[in-house]
């Protein structure tokens, strides 16, 4: 397995494992405080933590039929290539399309007796140049963006939905979401995952802990905040603020429609 | 030649268009005819014109399984690309006649 896969598959449980202690955390607070966590809720997160550990080792590591083919140096270069498409903007059918070429010529070169630095010398630098033969850098700079939009409403339309699960007597509409949830929320869709995607294509595979180690400094600089500066007003609104994000069907409908809107101009 | 000028980027185009127009080849085919004409160039280097020009429409692809396994792709001219290729080599042609003259020259003045 190599340092990527290494890293990526450690990052993968380590997220898993903290989702799941932060549930076992509330599930206890609540019922210290009364507060009953539906059964169903609490094992359907669990379940899904560790499912999307076998999603990461089954999507991003197995490898595919003829990949097995290339030798380690082959692979690893390869490995560089296919990241950099899969988090690019490119449309699905030609992410495949172009993963299947590289890996066709990549085997021809192995075939030859070439070595790889003689094939691929910049792994990184031949990724840009395909995408860029596809669109205009900023038309793949607005794509991210709205991929981030779309995170973000994901986000706060699931993070409602699951607290309203907790209490369902009450509509939909009313519920809150924490402000310093939704700060994260705006922390992981417009920094943490362009950042990773961005990276994704370096040789550099401490880049998959960007999303383990962005969300433990959001905690960590939450606790100081709340140590250090509780009595500043911004600050107080920030750890203990509450918000409705979707406060009627209308907002509800703007939130869908974007992602369709924005879905449809990918 | 060595690859990593713009200039050498833009003759690549017009004589890859020239080989497939030639033959049917594929990507690393194209690498290895380029070599034998003296390009130093690698996959690294073609496979993104060989899209470019796809994107562009002067190549079209029909995809073919491999000997070793995966589907590949070859290459062929289209009729925008031979329309193409037709205004490389006139743009070509002029570039060497201007080129020429001027080398000309020079080497007239160095002589006197």
């Amino acid at each position: 397995m190599t340092t990527r896969n290494k890293v990526l598959l450690v990052s993968s449980i380590i997220l898993a494992l903290l989702v799941i202690a932060s549930i076992v955390v509330w599930k206890i607070t609540g019922q210290s405080s009364g507060e009953k966590m539906p059964v169903v809720l609490f094992v359907t997160i669990i379940v899904i933590s560790i499912l999307s550990v076998f999603v990461v080792y089954f999507s991003k590591i197995q490898k595919k039929k003829y990949e097995k083919l290339l030798n380690q140096e082959y692979y690893e270069q390869y490995e560089i290539i296919k990241d950099a498409v899969a988090n690019s903007q490119l449309s699905t059918a030609t992410k495949k399309d172009f993963s299947e070429d590289v890996l066709e010529l990549l085997l021809s070169a192995q075939e030859s007796g070439k070595p790889v630095a003689s094939v691929v010398d910049d792994p990184q630098l031949f990724s840009q140049e395909i995408m860029s033969s596809f669109a205009k850098q900023y038309r793949l700079a607005l794509l991210d963006l709205f991929d981030s939009l779309i995170a973000f409403i994901l986000m706060v339309l699931g993070a409602s939905f699951m607290l309203w699960l907790e209490q369902t007597q009450q509509s939909f509409y009313a519920t809150k979401l924490d402000v310093s949830m939704i700060a994260f929320f705006i922390l992981v869709a417009f920094l943490l995952i362009p950042v990773t995607k961005a990276g994704a294509g370096t040789r550099n595979p401490w880049i998959f802990m960007i999303p383990v180690a962005g969300s433990v400094l959001f905690v960590l600089i939450a606790e100081l905040l709340r140590a250090f500066l509780y009595d500043v007003d911004l600050v107080r609104q920030l750890l203990d603020g509450s918000e409705r994000m979707v406060p009627n069907m209308i907002t509800l409908i703007i939130y869908l429609l974007s992602v369709q809107l924005f879905l449809i101009l990918k | 030649m060595a690859n990593d000028t713009q200039i050498v980027k833009g003759i690549l185009e017009g004589y890859i268009l020239k080989i497939i127009s030639k033959e049917e080849l594929y990507g690393y085919k194209t690498v290895e005819r380029l070599n034998e004409i003296g390009f130093d160039v690698n996959e690294a280097t073609v496979y993104p014109i060989l899209t470019r020009l796809e994107n562009k429409g002067y190549l079209k692809v029909k995809k073919r399984p491999s000997p070793l396994g995966p589907l590949r792709k070859y290459y062929f001219v289209t009729r925008e690309g031979q329309a193409n290729l037709k205004e490389f080599q006139k743009t070509w042609q002029q570039m060497m006649k201007m080129v020429n003259e001027v080398m000309e020259v020079n080497d007239h003045d160095n002589q006197k």
